[in-house]
């Protein structure tokens, strides 16, 4: 079951890679058409110490293949991390925690056993991830099989060696959450180390401590190097064997790290299930909120080195793909030079702005989720049996996430602005605090459909809101290949901000869609109040 | 006339044309310990739901101190307090934290009752739930219940997981209960539990009420053990009216003996009138246990 789970996921996973490769491959060779201008993009990211930091190194930039690496690889390889040390702690530790371990090994299966079973079944899923991506890679990039191939086995072997560690981290851990913040960290520590040593700084050596490292030495798509897949091999083969040596041997629900499992009573927060619901929201907010303030103050603080030299129809060509509403006049001849760079370094912030929502949209999503979870999982049984109105309990639900994603909203464009302005940029407070704002509208959209969605058919809730921002994210990328008519792009929720601070805020798009949202969620809360609670 | 606790008026729910629960009509008055019995998937944690105002009834109404379960939740909650049978509740809070969290979802309850609950029930509260096993996590909604003093308790199977110790102090909680006039709707299926709690019980099956009644009328309706011992010659009993379950057999200290032993439903009349001419050395009859009603009354319901 778990193996036929892990070959479907892994499929949608690798048609995902595939989309997003082919898509910066195909938008590269739309707007970098002349060599003048491919070369003047590689000089410019070439010699940029803090992109090549964040994103890896860029040989070969002036190739459609060199691009895409450089473009895509760091996303994909984050994001295959992710995915193995979730798969692995989910199907390991996860298991062990719901109980169902103990009713697996009550049959013929040892503990070794089954843990190998499981291993091998989320391995599985690495199989169609790295079919799909050689063919998205092939199609995008016009490159060779076997260069895609190399590449596509980046990401396969990055989620190898996460799977490997997450089973290993399920077997200290005595519970899921323990394991998957063990395994995290190190995800972060790998791509730090990676991070300082191409920061330029003279530590270049940490490169050989980090997986993310070693797939950059391998180089897949420009001059690969595939013996640089040896430690990736080596260290998850040496997950599996320390695996091996610890499942068989340690009791069936037990981690080898103690958890705290003791504690005196904190009375914050639990005066009931909404304050409740804040208090258990803490951690995730503040990893949402850590990430889009890390990634905001990055942007900002690289986006005047970066957008040196980059010309203006590059990126206002993907602006104006991103958002609906078209570029700004062009300058007078007499101001174009300065006026071009200004606009190069606005539109940076606007991207950064937009990529922000992307974040927060998907975080929205998750705090629907949880709200939802509430209920499958039984414990909104308990918490209505008491004063509190099931129109009370689910408007405060809403309030509190409507809350978050303006914070994360806010946190995204401070941080922009302060970043900007650590690097001598001054942009105007207010309007970067509106842009941020307004720039949540799409996350609000996604908790109105969840509620309307959780009011009428609660078991569909959390995928259909994941999904229809997966939507509006892939149009966005199927919208850099062009080809598509406008009306396909309209769909998407990313597609009607103004790219602000590139362009003036409009608010008439944001108003409508708060509007959406507000519509679709009283809906939901009224069917909630009215229909039967429905478990899994 | 006693004010009714929980009244049921022809409470129907339908699931996608599965009738979890039928036509059920239902009383239980203030003050008292009602059981309600039933097997697995009888409609017993249905009914529940119903009248928490968790589902809607696809027909008839429900109602708790004459307030409508599903329009009027809120204000019947605060009547109420409800101990489900699987707790399900917040991994990350103690049982102290869960334990404060429920008594104000209730909006009252007793501390120092609270106190006396945790140490009788055996409760580490300063520990997780998700490091409790099944046992305590059903004590620490078993607490959150009874230390809210409501007058209305509905218990849903609220033992499960416990062991015998456990048990008892649950029993002595509801007596406590009891002596200060709470009402209490005990569903169950262990009937030990029942009969040793409940003054009335109703039967469901497959959704029906099939009894409804004291422990003495339900009893009433089942048939009395008898078992006989004749010295010399037996009787013939195969015809009397209202015996069944015949079995005689040579007494094993006594070859002039025949133990006879036989159940009788009805008067006892037609039966002593029969032994009045043999030489009856021992006459032993006794009540049956609920277990025993309960599978009486389900098999003779089965037949209809």
């Amino acid at each position: 079951m778990i193996l036929k789970r892990n070959l479907r996921n892994g499929a949608i996973w690798g048609v995902g890679f595939a989309i997003y490769v082919a898509s910066n491959g195909l938008t590269y060779k739309s707007l970098y058409k002349t060599k003048a201008s491919r070369t003047a993009l590689a000089v410019t990211f070439g010699n940029n110490r803090t992109m090549n930091a964040l994103f890896g190194p860029s040989p070969g930039m002036d190739t459609v293949a060199g691009f895409t690496y450089f473009k895509a690889s760091m996303t994909i390889l984050v994001i295959a991390g992710i995915w193995g040390l979730l798969s692995s702690t989910k199907y390991l530790r996860g298991e062990e925690d719901a109980g169902r371990w103990d009713l697996m090994l009550a049959g013929h299966s040892t503990p070794l056993r089954q843990t190998v079973k499981v291993i091998g079944s989320v391995l599985a899923g690495i199989i169609p991830i790295v079919l799909f991506m050689t063919i998205g890679t092939v199609v995008g990039t016009d490159a060779s099989l076997l260069l895609a191939f190399w590449f596509a086995l980046t990401a396969g072997l990055m989620m190898a060696m996460f799977v490997s560690i997450g089973a290993l981290v399920s077997q200290l851990g005595s519970t899921r959450r323990q394991a998957t913040l063990i395994a995290s960290a190190i995800l972060v520590v790998a791509y730090l180390l990676r991070t300082v040593a191409e920061s330029g700084i003279g530590l270049s050596w940490l490169d050989w401590l980090s997986p993310f490292g070693w797939m950059d030495y391998v180089n897949p798509m420009v001059s690969p190097n595939p013996v640089w897949f040896t430690p990736a091999i080596g260290l998850t083969l040496l997950g599996i064997a320390a695996v091996i040596a610890i499942a068989g041997n340690r009791d069936a629900g037990a981690g080898l790290l103690r958890s705290h499992d003791r504690h005196n009573q904190r009375r914050v927060f639990i005066s009931d299930p909404r304050t409740l619901a804040l208090r258990l929201s803490v951690i995730s907010f503040l990893s949402w909120a850590l990430g889009v303030v890390v990634y905001s103050l990055i942007v900002g603080s690289i986006a005047k080195s970066a957008s040196k030299s980059l010309p203006i129809d590059s990126i206002s060509k993907i602006l104006d793909k991103t958002s609906g509403s078209s570029s700004v006049t062009a300058p007078s001849p007499g101001n174009a030079a300065a006026s071009s760079s200004h606009e190069v370094l606005m539109s940076f912030y606007a991207l950064g702005l937009v990529a922000s929502s992307i974040f927060i949209a998907v975080a929205a999503a998750g705090f629907l989720t949880s709200i939802r979870q509430e209920e499958s999982e039984g414990r909104l049984h308990q918490a209505l049996s008491g004063r509190i109105s099931r129109t009370g309990w689910l408007a405060s639900r809403a309030l509190s996430a409507l809350a978050m994603i303006a914070m994360l909203g806010f946190l995204a464009a401070v941080s922009l602005w302060a970043g900007a302005n650590a690097t001598g940029v001054r942009l105007g407070f207010g309007p970067m605090v509106s842009a941020g704002l307004v720039d949540v509208a799409p996350a609000a959209i996604a908790i109105g459909f969840g509620l309307m969605l959780f009011g009428f058919v609660p078991r569909i809730a959390s995928t259909a809101t994941y999904s229809l921002v997966a939507v509006w994210i892939l149009i966005e990328a199927l919208e850099g290949i062009g080809g598509w008519g406008h009306w396909m792009a309209d769909l998407s929720a990313f597609h009607q901000l103004a790219a602000a601070p590139y362009q003036p805020i409009n608010v008439v798009p944001a108003i409508a869609m708060f509007g959406i949202a507000l519509v679709a969620g009283v809906a939901g809360v009224a069917s909630f109040s009215k229909r039967d609670l429905v478990g899994d | 006339m006693a004010s009714k606790a929980i009244e049921a008026r022809g409470l129907t729910k339908d699931y996608k044309g599965v009738v979890a629960l039928d036509d059920l009509d239902l009383a239980v008055d203030e003050g008292e310990i009602f059981g309600f019995l039933g097997p697995n998937g009888a409609g017993k944690t249905t009914t529940i739901r119903l009248l928490m105002g968790f589902i809607a009834p696809t027909k008839g109404t429900a109602t708790v101190f004459g307030l409508d379960a599903r329009r009027d939740y809120v204000k019947a909650h605060s009547k109420m307090a409800y101990v489900p049978a699987e707790a399900s509740l917040w991994p990350s809070l103690t049982g102290a934290e869960t334990l404060a969290l429920l008594g104000k979802v209730h909006g009252s309850f007793d501390p120092e009752y609270m106190k006396v609950l945790v140490d009788r029930f055996d409760l580490d509260p300063e520990r997780r739930i998700r490091a409790y096993s099944k046992g305590n996590r059903q004590k620490v909604v078993l607490i959150s219940g009874l230390m809210t003093r409501a007058p209305l308790l509905v218990l849903d199977e609220p033992t499960g997981g416990l062991d015998p110790l456990m048990e008892q102090a649950f029993r002595e909680s509801i007596a406590e209960a009891k002596e200060r006039g709470q009402t209490i709707f005990l569903s169950s299926h262990i009937l030990s539990e029942v009969e040793a709690l409940c003054s009335r019980v109703a039967l469901l099956r497959e959704g029906r009420l099939i009894e409804d009644g004291s422990l003495s009328e339900i009893r009433s309706l089942g048939s009395i053990f008898v078992d006989i011992a004749i010295e010399g010659a037996v009787p013939e009993l195969a015809g009397v009216p209202g015996l069944s379950a015949l079995q005689t057999e040579p007494s094993p200290s006594s070859p002039d003996v025949t133990n006879i032993h036989c159940k009788v439903k009805g008067p006892m009349e037609p039966l002593l009138s029969v032994l009045s001419g043999s030489n009856v050395v021992r006459l032993l009859s006794r009540e049956p246990s609920l277990e025993e009603m309960f599978i009486t009354i389900y098999e003779s319901d089965q037949k209809r």
